[in-house]
């Protein structure tokens, strides 16, 4: 793998998409503008912590989309020819895509977050006392690496599908959910024989009903931040490194 | 097979094999809970005994206080990762982060309580932004000190001598029967002090800016004696 050829790959990207990326910037602006004139117009309804709720609506709806058109080649058959031809390993494109959608998506979009946050702050901190967002309060920051498990799913979901990929890939991810929720909730009642579990969390822990109230049953501390390292650090990875197997296997 | 959709499988594979072993340990974990114990979702660690009582956070989850023979800190559970205590001498600090609700709602919250302090020595309670409930104190003197977006409420205590100092845009509030030999109030700034369900023999007043203090009928009663003398006194 060669370091200057990831850099032409996005060199490459960047100037032929370049206009698109700043339109798409200004309407993510729009679209987080909107979101905050929203809930401050309806406060009442959208009452707790509405800006880490903007923030993480904007950074899946719009990293989805833009991770979604990295491969976007591939829904036409030539362009898919051409994408492969580019003179460059599978692993170069694949860690291309990847910075470009994981790592310096994440930068544009804190900075346009930001900007349409101080926004908002400044037109609601005297009456509200707002204050910006704090990524590092309640370790919130650590949903971050849940975007990037979300980038190496629609990732993958790019080089697995031909046409409509983002969409195919969230109706994909959504049966998953839906099937790993029954599965796990049906594994911890056979496997603890509690009926009554009403949630569970894949790999951390759920709760079940003890005379009309809910028991929490969670997993001890240094198990759950393996659990979480796993999630959060290894998944992405895994996911990354099938995308590059799924791409290397269409270059045959 | 290509060895993409063969790396998907053993993915697969590896999710359930994780998911059976957290089922196992998870059993283990319900094992441990006394069903029976009205504290089954917390958590209890005694701890040593402290004078000053330092909290800050946020106002999600209430936080009480009791009056108690030993001194212990009970946790919701899954609240647990939010809670972080210090030790500084006599003081104990305990920050309780978590997502802000708002104010007016706050005095309303029905959650259960995020954090229960029992404790038999305090003297001192500092609350900035977050929700305490201060229960079943008797013969004991309280200095309660309230900032920012605080919430305090006390119920069913007896103190000698009571003081609350507000400022920002904090309130407190009375609940069942409560009963303040000597109450001094000092409140500031845009605070709001609901005077309902408190007895008092003396009470010394310090409110400035455009702090407001709400007076039930029971409790302005008692601020004019059969004699019509007034039993409340501005301080200096």
């Amino acid at each position: 793998m060669k370091l200057i050829n990831v850099s032409l790959l996005l060199k490459r990207q960047l100037k032929e998409h370049y206009q698109l990326y700043l339109l798409g910037s200004v309407a993510l602006f729009g679209l987080l503008s909107l979101l905050f004139l929203l809930v401050h117009q309806w406060r009442d309804s959208f009452a707790g912590a509405v800006q880490n709720g903007v923030f993480l609506i904007g950074l899946f709806l719009s990293g989805g989309i833009f991770t979604a058109t990295m491969f976007q080649e591939f829904s036409v058959p030539a362009k898919g020819i051409w994408l492969l031809g580019i003179p460059a390993t599978a692993a170069e494109k694949v860690i291309a895509a990847i910075f470009l959608s994981g790592f310096a998506f994440l930068v544009v979009y804190l900075s346009i977050f930001y900007l349409a946050d101080w926004l908002f702050v400044w037109l609601t901190y005297k009456e509200y006392s707002t204050t910006p967002l704090n990524l590092f309060r309640n370790g919130f920051y650590w949903l971050i690496f849940t975007y990037f498990l979300f980038n190496g799913i629609i990732l993958l979901g790019s080089v697995y599908f031909y046409k409509l990929s983002f969409i195919k890939t969230l109706l994909a991810l959504l049966l998953v959910l839906i099937s790993l929720n029954y599965l796990n909730n049906f594994l911890m009642m056979v496997i603890s024989g509690i009926e009554n579990i009403n949630s569970s969390t894949p790999l951390s822990g759920f709760q079940f009903e003890h005379q009309g109230e809910n028991v929490y049953v969670t997993l001890p501390e240094s198990l759950d931040n393996l659990s979480n390292f796993f999630v959060r650090f290894v998944l992405p990875v895994v996911f990354w490194g099938i995308t590059w197997l799924r791409f290397r296997e269409k270059e045959i | 097979m290509k060895q993409s959709n063969i790396a998907l499988l053993l993915l697969a594979l590896v999710l359930t094999a994780g998911m059976v072993t957290t089922g196992f340990i998870l059993k283990k974990e319900a094992a441990k809970i006394d069903l029976n114990d009205p504290l089954r979702n917390y958590e209890t660690s005694n701890i040593p005994a402290f004078k000053v009582l330092k909290i800050s956070g946020s106002n999600g989850y209430p936080i009480d206080i009791q009056q108690d023979s030993s001194t212990s800190l009970t946790v919701l559970r899954r609240r647990k990762s939010f809670l972080k205590t210090k030790r500084l001498g006599d003081t104990l600090e305990i920050i309780f982060s978590g997502a802000n609700i708002p104010l007016e709602q706050a005095e309303k919250n029905t959650t259960p309580a995020g954090i229960i302090i029992k404790t038999n020595s305090v003297a001192k309670i500092t609350n900035q932004n977050t929700f305490v409930r201060i229960m079943h104190f008797q013969k004991t003197n309280l200095d309660l000190e309230l900032t920012g977006q605080a919430v305090a409420n006390i119920s069913n205590c007896q103190f000698p001598v009571l003081n609350i100092r507000a400022a920002e845009q904090s309130r407190f509030n009375f609940d069942g029967k409560n009963m303040a030999e000597n109450f001094n109030l000092n409140l500031q700034n845009a605070t709001v002090g609901f005077l309902k369900n408190i007895h008092f023999s003396a009470l010394k007043h310090q409110v400035g800016d455009s702090a407001v203090v709400v007076l039930s009928n029971q409790t302005l009663t008692q601020l004019f004696n059969r004699q019509g003398q007034m039993s409340a006194q501005p301080t200096e």
